[in-house]
């Protein structure tokens, strides 16, 4: 083998890593994926609650003369990412009674502790394109709040972003995840669910 | 009488012995064996690139889920820009063209995801491999040791592909260059 054969394989090596990465660009231009969720996952996310109620500081219980409710309000200074809310306002879509909530964590996990109610949906039940057969019972208008583990879970996320790509577009991601629910001694569930509907 | 007494213009019998006898047996054995583990590993990483293709969206989970890329941008490129190019490299492997360029850049990339692997089992985090879709090659289940081992016999088999100089049934023979 001369010098300039030994050079060839190293080019060619160069040249078949371009070759593959236009074509992929090509592709990427024709399906776009999403690794965020996308801005406006939900009409009433923390950000726009804590400017509504920094803009109408006078309407907290002058429309019923009671005082305001005993949960702690968002402050408008608080950032939480895109879509996410915080343990108030997952409270108070739980008691509205309208949101479904969703565990995106895993089987034993769910098993072991949930929020009470919550329906077992993780990211794996989207995969190859599937949709979770929990979901077709819900209106695409319906809030659904997405929870995993906290600190660093991301599953909440990429299930969000699956749930915004099948057309819901009330989605919630509860910061710091089932942690945060069990910490402020809020209602749980373990075994089974009573209606088996996850995915 | 033949004299034994060479110049340096001389090639020499040894030498002239040698030229004549063609390719070594190891060579002649590495060129059998790279047939069968041409179309293998080119099969393996032209279904492996295909499964990736067909559901983008789960190899951008399974790439965040390694949490190494900073950047959105790069998770895209990196997704649809890796299965690409094992399509690409599997092609040339199968039909012998560049085949050992491609079974280098196979390697390249084995060798990339094994460290991108361990990284992942020190750090402890539960992801998915995302190499062959969920059905996994000989491993299953969330990335560990065994994807590390499995990875390490595919990049022998791309080392053995590229230590070959000559591949038997490979259309580059056609061009009147083996073994590059």
């Amino acid at each position: 083998m001369t010098c300039g054969d030994r050079l060839a394989i190293p080019l060619r090596v160069v040249a078949l890593i371009a070759l593959g990465t236009v074509i992929g660009l090509a592709d990427s231009a024709f399906r776009p994926v999403q690794v965020r969720l996308a801005p406006g996952a939900a009409a009433d996310t923390e950000q726009t609650r804590g400017q509504q109620q920094a803009d109408a500081p006078e309407r907290r219980g002058a429309e019923t003369g009671e005082p305001p409710a005993a949960v702690d309000e968002p402050r408008p200074s608080r950032t939480l990412p895109e879509g996410h809310i915080g343990i108030e306002r997952a409270v108070e879509l739980f008691d509205e009674g309208l949101a479904q909530f969703l565990d995106a964590r895993h089987r034993d996990e769910f098993l072991e502790s949930r929020i009470m109610g919550a329906h077992h949906v993780p990211l794996e039940a989207f995969r190859r394109g599937r949709t979770p057969e929990v979901l077709e019972f819900f209106a695409f208008d319906t809030p659904l709040v997405v929870y995993c583990g906290g600190g660093d879970c991301e599953a909440s996320e990429d299930v969000a972003i699956r749930l915004q790509q099948s057309g819901f577009q009330r989605i919630y991601i509860l910061h710091d995840g089932f942690p945060a629910w069990l910490d402020a001694g809020l209602p749980v569930e373990d075994g089974e669910p009573a209606m088996e509907g996850g995915w | 009488m033949v004299s034994r007494m060479t110049d340096a213009h001389d090639p020499g019998p040894r030498d002239a012995a040698a030229e004549t006898a063609g390719p070594s047996v190891a060579t002649r054995a590495l060129g059998v064996v790279g047939v069968p583990l041409r179309l293998a590993l080119g099969g393996l990483f032209l279904w492996a690139g295909w499964i990736k293709i067909s559901h983008p969206q789960d190899f951008v989970d399974a790439i965040k889920g390694y949490r190494l890329l900073p950047e959105d941008h790069l998770v895209v490129l990196t997704t649809f820009a890796v299965p690409w190019i094992e399509i690409v490299c599997a092609a040339a492997l199968i039909v012998g063209f560049w085949t050992r360029a491609a079974a280098a850049t196979i390697g390249l990339m084995l060798v990339t995801f094994m460290a991108a692997g361990v990284s992942v089992i020190l750090r402890g985090i539960d992801v998915r491999c995302g190499c062959f879709g969920e059905q996994g090659l000989l491993c299953s289940g969330e990335l560990g040791w065994c994807h590390i081992g499995e990875n390490s016999l595919m990049l022998a088999a791309a080392a053995l592909i590229v230590a070959g100089s000559r591949h038997y049934l490979a259309v580059e023979n056609l061009f009147g260059r083996r073994g590059v």
